[in-house]
């Protein structure tokens, strides 16, 4: 995985595993590998992992059964949430990106949808 | 968290002049430490003198809670910038010579090491070349169970293949609650790899925080703000 070195990386794998569970990569209540081979697999520190372990849990996005493992949350709304999260995000950039090359919020929208009637 | 070692009021110099100036630093247990300075900063004399190799005019030196002292010698695994192995060595001679000397020696580990470097292990050390010498060295060192790893420019002289198998070698192959300390000035190698840095100038230490601290509150790369210290320094 490429980082972007200027921002936490602890939060940019935080992103990347919410993203998998978004689009179902990880499906609910999957079993996710150990600290360690996930430190192997994004390149990172294994403190650096483990800080995105428990801000992900502390989130209640995976959860951690004491001697079993980590898994991807059961619940459906936690779920939902992410992708609304995620969606927000996505549209304030969009949005402030439109609006700095000056369109108003009616060119906005029907921008929008000749790309998507395209 | 403990500290593996802790630095006070240190300072050291050659023949007058200063090397090391009242440096106060320390490391907690399980990070990994990335200790940056251009050349002459005083990365390696630091390092020799935490394994004892110089002594210093002032300071004190803490490993795990006790004086440094020749058993805190045992908690430190180190690997000097140049190669001192004799020349009629083979890759397993070294290994062997490794296990008769430190106790904590782990064969299995070295043979591990040896796969995930990609050594062969009958070649003499003559005949290998510059980064390969590199990647013996790190295998020896990181062989021993030790609590802290002191590492010289692991990444000196070494192609970008050999350093990503270093690099992956000391995100997986270091235990969890050791600590390891990287004297380099490649900083774009270490900027995954390290919790904190410590960037050290003609003897002074410039910065001391964490890596995820300068991303996060100067919303800056390790690269960049080592660039920003350094040219104000």
């Amino acid at each position: 995985m490429n980082f972007n070195p200027t921002i936490p990386i602890y939060l940019q794998i935080m992103d990347q595993i919410k993203r998998d569970i978004v689009t179902g990569i990880l499906a609910k209540g999957d079993r996710i590998d150990s600290v360690r081979s996930l430190s192997e697999k994004f390149g990172v520190n294994l403190n650096t992992m483990q800080r995105a372990c428990s801000e992900l849990e502390r989130q209640q996005v995976i959860h951690t059964q004491r001697g079993v493992g980590s898994f991807v949350t059961e619940d459906v709304d936690t779920i939902a949430g992410l992708k609304e999260e995620m969606t927000k995000v996505m549209i304030s950039e969009f949005i402030k990106g439109m609006k700095s090359l000056g369109y108003n919020d009616q060119e906005i929208l029907e921008i929008i949808r000749k790309a998507v009637e395209l | 968290m403990s500290n593996i070692l802790t630095v006070k009021g240190l300072s050291k110099r050659f023949f007058g002049s200063p090397v090391l100036e009242d440096l106060e630093f320390s490391i907690e247990s399980g990070r990994v430490v990335g200790l940056m300075g251009p050349n002459g900063a005083g990365k390696t004399t630091l390092i020799k003198i935490l394994m004892q190799l110089y002594r210093p005019d002032r300071g004190e030196i803490t490993v795990s809670g006790k004086p440094a002292g020749i058993a805190s010698k045992g908690l430190l695994s180190y690997m000097p910038d140049t190669n001192f192995l004799p020349s009629w060595m083979r890759v397993r001679d070294a290994i062997h010579y490794y296990s008769d000397l430190f106790v904590d020696f782990d064969a299995e580990r070295s043979r591990e090491l040896c796969e995930s470097l990609h050594l062969a292990r009958d070649k003499k050390v003559t005949s290998l070349s510059k980064g390969t010498i590199k990647r013996v060295l790190v295998m020896l060192a990181l062989s021993r169970r030790a609590a802290l790893y002191l590492l010289d420019e692991p990444f000196a002289g070494i192609d970008p293949l050999g350093t990503e198998q270093v690099i992956k070698t000391l995100l997986t192959g270091v235990r969890e609650d050791s600590s390891v300390l990287i004297a380099t000035h490649q900083v774009k190698n270490i900027e995954t790899v390290v919790d904190d840095l410590l960037f050290l100038n003609f003897g002074h230490i410039l910065l001391c925080d964490s890596a995820e601290n300068i991303r996060e509150f100067r919303g800056q790369s390790v690269e960049a703000c080592y660039l920003e210290v350094f040219s104000h320094a």
